[in-house]
C-alpha cells in the first residue's frame, strides 16, 4: 500500500466519524434547535438558522462541549441576530411574540388563551436580556447554568436577571390584566 | 401580586407559541432532510431564497425591425460565440469554489437571439439550465445570468437588462422563456402599448428598444410579460429605469447608513481579505465587524467617516459560508448594520 493511499484511507475514515458525530448532533438535538428558533422567528429564518447552526457545528465539532445542547442554542441564537442584522430587521421575541397576540386576540378568547395572552404580551415589555433568561428556562427547559452558556454570560447574570424578571413580569402581568379587564 | 420562580416558569411555559403540529413535523420535512447533505457536499446552509436575478444584458430589437434586420439577424443565429463573450462566459465562475461553479459549456456556446444592435449567446449547464449572455454587435460582453435546473420553474422568463454603454448605444433588453405555459413574450411600455418580441432560438429572446421608446424605457423602465396560447399573461418582470445618471454610484452611497465595499483578490471568491467605505451615521458612531461565529472587533474610523480593515489572514475565510455584519453603534446601540460575506456566498443565497 503506498504512503498516499493509506492517507486516503484515514482521511475518509475521519470524515466518517466526524459525519456520524454530526449526525447524532442533529437526530437529538435538530429538532430543539429548530423550536428554538422557532419561538423567536418566523418558519422560513428558523430553519436558515437551524442550517447555519449545524454548519458551524460541522465546522468546530472538535470544540463542541460533552453537553452539546446549550452551545447548539448558544451558536442559533447568534446565527438569528446574524439574519436579522442581514435582513435589516428588528425582529426580535417581542415582535413574534405581539404577532402571537394579535392572532389569539383575533381569535375566540377562552379562559385558558386569554391567560397566554397576557402572559406573551407581558413578556414582551419585559427586557431582553430578561425576556431571553425566562423563556431559555420555561420553553426550552434550560437550567441557570445552561441558560449562562447559551447567553454568553455568567451565571450570576442570569441569577440577577431572573430575580428581576420576576418583579418586572408580576408588575407587567397586573398591566396588562388590569387593561384587559377594562377593555 | 408575587409570583413564585415555579409559578412564573409554569405560567410562561403554558403560554409557549410553539405550534406543536409544525414541530413535530419538522424532521421529516424535506428542508430538514436536506440539511446535513448539504453541509457535507458543500459546508453550505439550505439556501432559503433564491434572489430573482434580472441581470443586465442587451437585447437588440427584433421589435421593430424591418425586413433587412431580421434577415441579418437570422443569419447570426448557430454560430459559434466569439472569443471575447467566451471569455467572459469563463470568467463567471472565477474565483468561485468547485460546488458553486456554473461549469457552462463555452466551447459549444452560440448565438441564439439577435437584432440589429446585438446578439444573445447561451452556454449549456451540464445539469440542465444555461448560461446567457448580452452582447454588442462589436462582441462587447453587456451581462450574462445563469439559471440552474433546480431554478429554471422559478423563473418563467429570464430577462436582461444591461444598462446601456452610452447615449448611442443601443437599448437591449433580452433573455429566455423557461416555461411552456408561455407561448409569446411581449414588451410592454410606460404607454401601456405591448409589442410583440420574436423568438429566436431555443426560446431565447431579444428587444432593441425603437428610438421613439427609448427615453420613457430609460426613466420608467417597462415590463417582459409572458402570454399564454389565450392571450393571458402569465408572467410579468418589471425592468427598472435604465438610465445611468450616477455611474459612480455615489447619489446612492450617500444615502446608505454604511457603505461597504468587500476586498478581494477575484482568485479565491470564498475569501473576504478586508472590507472598506464609509460610514455614514451622525453622532460620532464606532464601528464593529461582527464575525459568524459572534465574536466581534472594533474597526477606527477616519476623517470622513472612512474607513479600510484587513481581515487578519486567520479569519479570512470565517465569511464564506456564513454572513457576519458591519455594525455602527452609537450610545450602546446599534444604529445601522450591513451583511459582510464572501462573493460565493452571495451567489450561494442569490444566484
Amino acid at each position: 500500500m503506498t504512503k498516499s493511499a493509506t492517507t486516503t484511507r484515514h482521511s475518509a475514515s475521519t470524515t466518517s466519524v466526524r459525519r456520524r458525530q454530526l449526525e447524532a448532533l442533529f437526530t437529538e438535538h435538530g429538532q430543539t434547535v429548530f423550536a428554538f428558533a422557532r419561538r423567536r422567528a418566523t418558519a422560513a429564518d428558523a430553519d436558515e438558522a437551524v442550517s447555519e447552526t449545524f454548519v458551524v457545528a460541522w465546522r468546530r465539532l472538535d470544540d463542541i462541549p460533552s453537553e452539546p445542547l446549550p452551545w447548539l442554542l448558544g451558536v442559533a441564537r447568534r446565527c438569528l441576530a446574524n439574519i436579522n442584522r442581514r435582513e435589516g430587521r428588528q425582529v426580535a421575541l417581542c415582535q413574534r411574540l405581539a404577532e402571537v397576540t394579535r392572532m389569539s386576540s383575533a381569535d375566540e378568547i377562552s379562559i385558558g388563551r386569554d391567560i397566554s395572552t397576557a402572559v406573551l404580551d407581558a413578556l414582551g415589555r419585559l427586557t431582553v436580556g430578561e425576556r431571553d433568561v425566562l423563556t431559555l428556562l420555561a420553553w426550552e427547559g434550560l437550567t441557570p447554568d445552561e441558560a449562562a452558556v447559551v447567553l454568553a454570560c455568567s451565571r450570576a447574570t442570569v441569577y440577577v436577571r431572573l430575580h428581576r424578571a420576576r418583579r418586572r413580569f408580576a408588575a407587567s402581568l397586573r398591566h396588562v390584566t388590569d387593561n384587559q379587564e377594562t377593555q | 401580586m408575587t409570583i413564585t420562580k415555579d409559578d412564573l416558569l409554569l405560567m410562561i411555559k403554558a403560554a409557549d407559541p410553539l405550534d406543536r403540529a409544525e414541530f413535530e413535523a419538522w424532521p421529516s420535512r424535506s428542508q430538514s432532510e436536506n440539511m446535513l447533505a448539504r453541509i457535507y457536499t458543500s459546508g453550505l446552509p439550505v439556501p432559503r431564497r433564491r434572489r430573482r436575478v434580472v441581470a443586465i444584458a442587451a437585447g437588440t430589437a427584433v421589435f421593430g425591425l424591418g425586413a433587412a434586420g431580421v434577415a441579418a439577424a437570422s443569419g447570426v443565429l448557430g454560430r459559434p460565440a466569439p472569443e471575447p463573450v467566451k471569455e467572459y462566459l469563463v470568467e463567471l465562475d472565477r474565483g468561485m469554489p468547485d460546488d458553486l461553479r456554473y461549469n457552462p459549456d463555452v466551447d459549444n456556446a452560440r448565438a441564439v437571439a439577435a437584432a440589429a444592435g446585438g446578439v444573445v449567446y447561451l452556454a449549456d449547464l451540464a445539469g440542465g439550465g444555461y448560461c446567457i449572455e448580452v452582447s454588442t454587435k462589436q462582441s462587447h460582453p453587456g451581462g450574462a445570468s445563469c439559471v440552474t435546473a433546480d431554478d429554471l420553474k422559478s423563473r418563467p422568463i429570464d430577462v436582461l437588462a444591461p444598462l446601456p454603454a452610452g447615449d448611442d448605444a443601443p437599448l437591449l433588453i433580452g433573455g429566455r422563456v423557461n416555461s411552456g405555459d408561455i407561448a409569446t413574450v411581449q414588451a410592454r411600455f410606460a404607454d401601456g402599448e405591448a409589442s410583440t418580441i420574436a423568438f429566436g432560438l431555443d426560446r431565447a429572446w431579444l428587444l432593441e428598444v425603437p428610438a421613439d421608446e427609448r427615453a420613457s424605457v430609460l426613466a420608467e423602465g417597462l415590463v417582459i410579460e409572458g402570454v399564454s396560447t389565450t392571450g393571458m399573461v402569465m408572467s410579468s418582470q418589471q425592468v427598472p429605469p435604465m438610465l445611468d445618471d450616477d455611474p459612480l454610484g455615489t447619489k446612492y452611497d450617500a444615502t446608505q447608513p454604511l457603505v461597504l465595499e468587500t476586498i478581494s483578490d477575484g482568485s479565491d471568491l470564498t475569501r473576504v481579505l478586508g472590507i472598506k467605505g464609509r460610514v455614514n451615521v451622525p453622532g460620532s458612531p464606532t464601528l464593529e465587524v461582527r464575525y459568524p461565529d459572534g465574536t466581534s472587533t472594533t474597526v477606527a474610523l477616519g476623517a470622513g467617516g472612512l474607513y479600510e480593515f484587513r481581515i487578519p489572514a486567520d479569519r479570512q475565510d470565517d465569511f464564506a459560508r456564513i454572513a457576519g455584519a458591519l455594525v455602527a453603534i452609537r450610545n450602546g446601540a446599534v444604529v445601522a448594520s450591513t451583511p459582510i460575506h464572501s462573493v460565493a456566498y452571495g451567489r450561494a443565497h442569490n444566484g
